[in-house]
């Protein structure tokens, strides 16, 4: 037997990521709802375990427990392709994610690409849930999220594509080591406005509030997702969870310096920006009301567009001089 | 002073008011004179109140409920329908909320309200036709009796001619009918009413 | 869609009466009547084009309880406890509304003090009313967390009228004559305490939600009601001082001891959505001025007429009690046969009026703001299908 070691250590980081995934969705799950409850001045879930600790793995019991329900009418195939196709690329898209000096799942020299290509998936995801649930509601929430993926992946791209020229690469551990330790040395203070333009991107492309239109309850019920149950609905939830992982991961790799940290370097400097972005999606989700449709597509096309143009002209005239 | 809706709604044309109790003028009208009133009372800037129905021994009492946003006052427009034909025109065309009042009443106690774009129930299931509002012969009381200051009873409706016709005409058929054919007793009465509450 | 031609999926008898108005390639979407923003069972039916609403038809009857008919059945007294249950969110108004009328029939003088524990706490019930419409409101608009604030606001109000009133939203407090109980000291500091509590949070909802960019912009604008087209549906209520008209029954007929206190009547001139959202916002601080007045001027006495009669029998006749709701004119036109049951009782919903209207409005917008309309006007479905 000759098993390349290659193989043995993606196997091991694919394992690893999946336990960090699962993991995560969990501890997600606690913090939204007890920073919402903080929020809305109530205590959160307290009832499960010591301060509501167990209460995620009750709800996710729960999920897994409940029986799957596939409308009459609805396609078979597509329907339950659907949360798998979006569950799945997350796997790839942490691959390549450097946690820390040598923590990555795999040293990949288009690491920025295989990310942006793989999230692309999940809009054909929610699309197919849409389409095959044979309801109508689910029917707009797709449209409404293919067309609002679209219009934010392209100022998305623009953002991230100025860093690329800035870093002279697409490999994310090698643009972690052109930052410095030093808040002053990590990149968003050279690149503040990229910064912001691929936050706001983030938050639509992972259909958060106050971008959650594919998804909007009091519009459209549940959106694209309205007729799923049990374990089908428990997929699409954690996927969204963990895509808020990767943009968050991703913007602290671009932006917030990786793993690098005044005092000692490691992964937990990596996990503590990761999560004070998380913190801060949260908070705007639990703060402001949603915005409509056309405003959504208007913020993107006037706004957040042209700016990441400019962002990009400046950037490449910096980096020519 | 405190009358002066009542006079502003008399000068206007509307039939002149039966009934003043304090801050509500009722007048007493034929189903034909309706359209032509209800015309009147919306240019007079009143908004709808409602319109309800109710079941009496002499028919079916149809109460649309006016006030104006500005000046107090509220105008009681009162049309006694027959059991046998029980058609009033809608006024929908005047005011849209009649729409959704007038189904109500539909639902209520079989009423037809011609010239309404869609009579469909409203509130009760569209499979039956329960009427659940309407009485009993036992529990039907007079409307003379209720009110007496109303002399519109004085005349029941005209079983077929007037009041069956009267409901499947256009509005300017019926205004030019009115002038034809004078005033009939009811308004009469009226009018003697009204000299009469005035006295008093 | 092939799917969709499925035999299951025809729709009942309003579905097939909307569908044969359609037009080609349009999509025909039921909202409600188990809907998120619908708030009850209000169901309506919507012809989308995209995302645009080509026609919309509102289908009600599903919480239809047949008051009305109730009303004929039940003694005077008896009735009293359907009042709470017409509009549960402004209770006190539909009771005060029906022993007015009831009142008018019987010619019945209410004492003093009676009429003003019942402005306290009639005014009080219309902050509850206000504040949960903000909450829901906002939650129709995506806001997760004011709900939570205005409950919480909502629930010391509620906890003081349940002191007087003894249960917390379908009250039965008002009685022919007068009120069942009068106000215990325990409720009078509890109410002062709450009034300068409110004066401390307006403000700060003014400052987190009411100004705030996106709300601004999901309100401003859209479902425009001019004055004319109120007149035609009746619209009364906070949606027609949205729309410029100062009409409150408290001030153009002062109903009750309202013309005794110093207070405004909010008004804006826009007609869209954000004017009739700040008509609310400013009512409710009208409200607490009204209830700081009362409290301060109120009288000692009786809260009871002393003499009453054992089984009420109103005089051959009719009344119609009007009173300013939290939603609008709200009134009830009694009939009475002399009998001790009515003979006829018809109820004058607001929201009845006021939904009615939103065919002709919703014509041509964006499903997102049909929702946001649908809030502005501030339905309460049971009141609508009573």
């Amino acid at each position: 037997m000759n098993i390349p070691p290659e193989l043995i250590h993606i196997s091991i980081a694919l394992a690893a990521i999946a336990a960090f995934i699962g993991l995560n969705g969990l501890v997600l799950v606690y913090l939204e709802r007890k920073v919402a409850g903080f929020i809305q001045r109530r205590p959160g879930p307290y009832e499960v375990g010591p301060w509501g600790l167990l209460q995620p793995v009750a709800d996710a019991v729960k999920l897994v427990g409940k029986q799957l329900v596939r409308p009459k009418v609805a396609d078979p195939w597509l329907y339950w392709a659907a949360p798998l196709l979006s569950f799945t690329p997350i796997f790839l898209l942490f691959l390549v994610i450097p946690f820390g000096p040598t923590l990555t799942g795999m040293e990949f020299n288009y690491g920025l690409l295989l990310i942006l290509a793989f999230t692309g998936l999940n809009v054909l995801a929610l699309c197919l849930a849409g389409w095959s649930s044979a309801n109508k509601y689910s029917l707009l929430g797709a449209a409404r999220s293919v067309a609002q993926s679209i219009a934010y992946e392209i100022p998305l791209l623009l953002a991230v594509l100025a860093i690329a020229f800035q870093f002279g690469t697409l490999n994310l551990t090698e643009m972690v080591h052109q930052q410095g330790q030093w808040p002053w040395q990590w990149n968003i203070m050279f690149q503040p406005l990229a910064f912001v333009i691929y936050f706001l991107c983030a938050i639509a492309e992972t259909n958060r509030a106050p971008f959650d239109l594919p998804e909007a309850e009091s519009e459209l019920t549940a959106g694209f997702h309205t007729e799923y149950s049990g374990m089908a609905f428990g997929l699409f939830f954690l996927a969204e969870y963990a895509y808020i992982i990767v943009v968050s991961c991703v913007a602290v790799v671009l932006f917030l310096g990786g793993w690098q940290g005044p005092g000692a370097p490691g992964f937990w400097w990596f996990l503590l920006k990761v999560y004070a972005l998380i913190l801060v999606i949260i908070w705007i989700r639990w703060t402001y009301p949603r915005v409509r449709f056309d405003q959504l597509l208007n913020i993107n096309w006037k706004w957040l567009l042209p700016l990441a143009l400019v962002n990009l002209l400046l950037t490449l005239i910096f980096v020519k001089i | 002073m405190k009358q002066s809706w009542v006079d502003q709604l008399n000068a206007a044309g509307v039939p002149k008011c039966t009934e003043v109790r304090k801050g509500v003028a009722c007048f007493c009208l034929e189903s034909q004179n309706l359209l032509d009133s209800v015309r009147k009372i919306l240019e007079l800037e009143y908004y709808l109140q409602d319109v309800s129905a109710s079941d009496f021994q002499e028919g079916y009492l149809l109460t649309y409920h006016f006030a104006h946003f500005e000046e107090p006052g509220q105008a009681v427009f009162r049309v006694l329908i027959s059991h046998e034909h029980p058609q009033v025109p809608s006024i929908s065309s005047f005011y849209q909320g009649a729409i959704w009042h007038e189904q109500e009443c539909t639902d209520f106690y079989g009423i037809e309200f011609t010239g309404h774009p869609d009579l469909k129930p409203l509130l009760l299931v569209p499979e039956e036709n329960l009427c659940p509002l309407r009485k009993d012969a036992r529990s039907k009381k007079s409307f003379l009796d209720i009110f007496p200051d109303c002399k519109l009873v004085e005349a029941p409706p005209p079983p077929e001619s007037e009041e069956n016709a009267g409901g499947q005409e256009s509005p300017e058929e019926k205004a030019s009918k009115k002038k034809g054919s004078g005033k009939s007793k009811v308004q009469k009465e009226d009018d003697e009413t009204a000299q009469d509450s005035g006295q008093a | 869609m092939l799917h969709y031609a499925h035999e299951q999926l025809q729709g009942d008898y309003y579905t097939r009466a909307f569908q044969a108005g359609a037009q080609e390639d349009t999509l025909i979407i039921n909202m409600g009547p188990q809907h998120p923003s619908t708030h009850g069972v209000l169901r309506i039916i919507l012809e989308l084009h995209g995302e645009y609403i080509l026609r919309a038809e509102p289908v009600l009857g599903y919480v239809h309880r047949m008051q009305e008919k109730m009303g004929e059945v039940k003694t005077y007294p008896q009735y009293l406890a359907n009042m709470g249950r017409v509009d549960y969110l402004h209770a006190l108004a539909w009771n005060w509304a029906y022993v007015r009328a009831v009142e008018q029939l019987l010619e019945l003088e209410v004492p003093e003090r009676a009429e003003y524990v019942r402005v306290i706490t009639c005014e009080l019930n219309r902050i509850t009313s206000h504040l949960l419409w903000w909450g829901a409101y906002l939650l129709d608009l995506g806001a997760f967390t004011p709900i939570m604030y205005g409950f919480a606001d909502r629930e010391r109000a509620m906890d003081l009228l349940q002191i007087i009133t003894g249960s917390r939203l379908t009250y039965c407090y008002y009685t022919f004559g007068g009120v069942t109980a009068d106000l215990t000291p325990q409720f009078i500091d509890g109410t002062k305490d709450f009034c300068k509590y409110m004066r401390t949070r307006l403000p700060m909802y003014k400052d987190l939600v009411t100004d705030n960019m996106i709300l601004r912009h999901r309100v401003d604008d859209i479902g425009i009601i001019s004055v004319d087209m109120a007149r035609r549906y009746g619209v009364t209520g906070p949606n027609l001082r949205g729309s410029g008209v100062e009409h409150d029954l408290r001030r153009n007929t002062p109903y009750s001891i309202y013309d005794r206190f110093d207070f405004e009547i909010p008004a804006y001139e826009e007609c869209d959505a954000l004017a009739r959202y700040l008509v609310r916002m400013d009512e409710m601080e009208q409200s607490i001025s009204i209830i700081e007045q009362a409290i301060q001027s109120l009288p000692e006495g009786p809260v009871m007429p002393p003499k009453m009669p054992k089984v009420i029998k109103p005089p051959k006749g009719e009344a119609y009690g009007e009173v300013e709701g939290a939603r609008g004119v709200i009134g009830i036109h009694v009939i009475s046969d002399g009998t001790a049951t009515p003979y006829r009782i018809k109820l004058r919903a607001p929201s009845f009026s006021n939904l009615s209207l939103f065919a002709e409005v919703s014509k041509g917008i964006l499903l997102a703001d049909a929702v946001s309309i649908l809030g502005s006007l501030d339905l309460v479905i049971p009141e609508i299908d009573r």
